[in-house]
């Protein structure tokens, strides 16, 4: 029986209420772990929906979805990943870096999920806990652009301009089309050249 | 030459009627409160009978099954600890779930709880008239106390001419009639507040619990599920049902007995 189970009791003690019973609290566990084998593919319409609504711009109806989704399969790592990216672009740095790191949890492979943490890390100021996550992602995804275009720039904050210009050079060079990318690169090489 | 008189109330009356007011928000809100958390434990209560019946009894059923087939290899291993304890375990499983699934079938067949609109405003204004955070004094409470677990039932059972009954019968009992001076009635007013504030607290705290439960979380994927046109407690029904076949295969072919299950 877990905690909540054993709470249940005491929580429907209200005014004149009886209390529900708990001797079912072992079936009803064992039930809900069936329910959830059973629920994977009511779980992905939410999760397309959702990236649906932030493909259009509708930032809290994807978040809606995305945790719709989690409800019914609370192990869709790629879906914690996705709020994450949400959550992240709405500002709430706290929220998304809760879920980056569940859906890394679920899947320590998680190239993407590390990136993104590494991204809401630098956002919330912890440079060095940035770079150890995109190097993780590096290590796992070396081809992974963004990646090193972030480690180049947390690397620029905290001084090194060689080290990061050697990462905006590697990230150019695997995507010499994204302009975020081209537009660190020509910053931190100014600065290298000055420096 | 004529003089006007202004009336200007005294303070103590000006701060009984803004307590007043304040009051009359607070019960307000208790009610619709109170009438949450009433909902919320008729359907959870609800839902638990309707999963006992459906998934519960087969679950209950294959436990029984599986602590035959433990207790019939306990029997042909009458040395092996394992074997013993495995049984012994089985046992207790089948004891609990069956117990479970049995005091529900005592209560007989129910239906998913969806209380009526005019339902839901009667009890809410019962909770808002009888509440016994609003008493003054424990005999008072203790009235109150009892009307509301009358009233709690009858919004559980749908019976809406009992929640009538209850607030015409309150409207002519002598705990509804007011009086004393400002002084007092400014202190009571103030009690109550505070007992209503604290009620209010407890509720909010009460359903997050209620929400973290299982019970809870079952209940929302099987209400996700229908949402999507699923009936995903037939499902688990059809899942365990197979399952109870293959028990009941393995029980035969260890030489146990399933004719009687």
């Amino acid at each position: 029986m877990s905690e909540n189970d054993k709470q249940v009791p005491s929580a429907l003690v209200a005014v004149g209420t009886k209390a529900l019973t708990v001797r079912s609290a072992t079936l009803v566990k064992r039930g809900l772990a069936l329910a959830k084998s059973l629920q994977p593919d009511l779980a992905l319409p939410h999760y397309n929906l959702g990236i649906a609504l932030k493909d259009n711009g509708d930032l809290d109806g994807a978040i809606a979805e995305y945790r719709i989704a989690i409800r019914l399969q609370p192990g869709m790592a790629a879906a914690h990943h996705n709020l994450a990216v949400a959550l992240h672009d709405k500002g709430d740095w706290d929220g998304a870096t809760a879920e980056y790191r569940t859906a890394i949890h679920l899947r320590p492979d998680y190239a993407l999920a590390h990136l993104g943490l590494g991204n809401a890390l630098n956002d919330k100021g912890d440079l060095d806990g940035a770079i150890a996550e995109y190097r993780t992602a590096i290590r796992l995804a070396p081809d992974l652009a963004l990646a090193h275009c972030g480690l180049g720039n947390a690397l620029e904050m905290k001084g090194d301009r060689l080290g990061a210009l050697g990462e905006v050079e590697k990230a150019r060079e695997l995507d010499p089309n994204d302009s975020s990318i081209a537009e660190a690169y020509e910053r931190i090489r100014r600065k290298a050249g000055n420096g | 030459m004529t003089k006007r008189i202004t009336l200007i109330k005294p303070p103590e009356a000006r701060e009984l009627e803004k307590k007043r007011a304040e009051l009359a928000t607070l019960e307000t809100r208790l009610a619709g409160r109170e009438l949450d958390l009433a909902t919320l434990q008729a359907e959870l209560h609800s839902f638990e009978a309707i999963y006992l019946r459906v998934v519960g009894s087969r679950l209950a059923e294959l436990d029984e099954i599986e602590a035959k087939i433990a207790e019939a290899m306990a029997r042909h291993q009458p040395n092996d600890e394992e074997a013993q304890k495995r049984a012994s375990q089985a046992r207790a499983q089948a004891y609990e779930s069956a117990q479970a699934v049995e005091t529900e079938q005592e209560a007989g067949k129910r239906e998913p709880f969806r209380p009526s609109e005019n339902l839901k405003k009667l009890y809410r204004e019962v909770a808002k008239r009888i509440h016994p955070d609003l008493a003054t004094d424990e005999s008072e409470r203790k009235r109150r106390h009892e009307l509301m677990t009358e009233a709690n039932r009858a919004y559980e059972e749908g019976d809406e001419a009992r929640l009538e009954a209850i607030l015409r019968d309150w409207e002519s009992s002598p705990e509804s009639v007011k009086g004393e001076g400002p002084g007092a009635e400014l202190v009571r007013v103030i009690r109550k507040i505070a007992q209503v504030e604290d009620r209010l607290k407890a509720i909010d705290a009460e359903i997050a619990r209620l929400e973290e439960s299982d019970l809870y979380h079952l209940k929302d994927q099987v209400d996700q599920a229908e949402e999507e046109g699923r009936d995903i407690l037939a499902e688990m029904a059809a899942g365990v049902n197979q399952q109870v076949v293959e028990a009941r295969g393995r029980l035969t072919s260890i030489g146990g007995h399933s004719a009687t299950l």
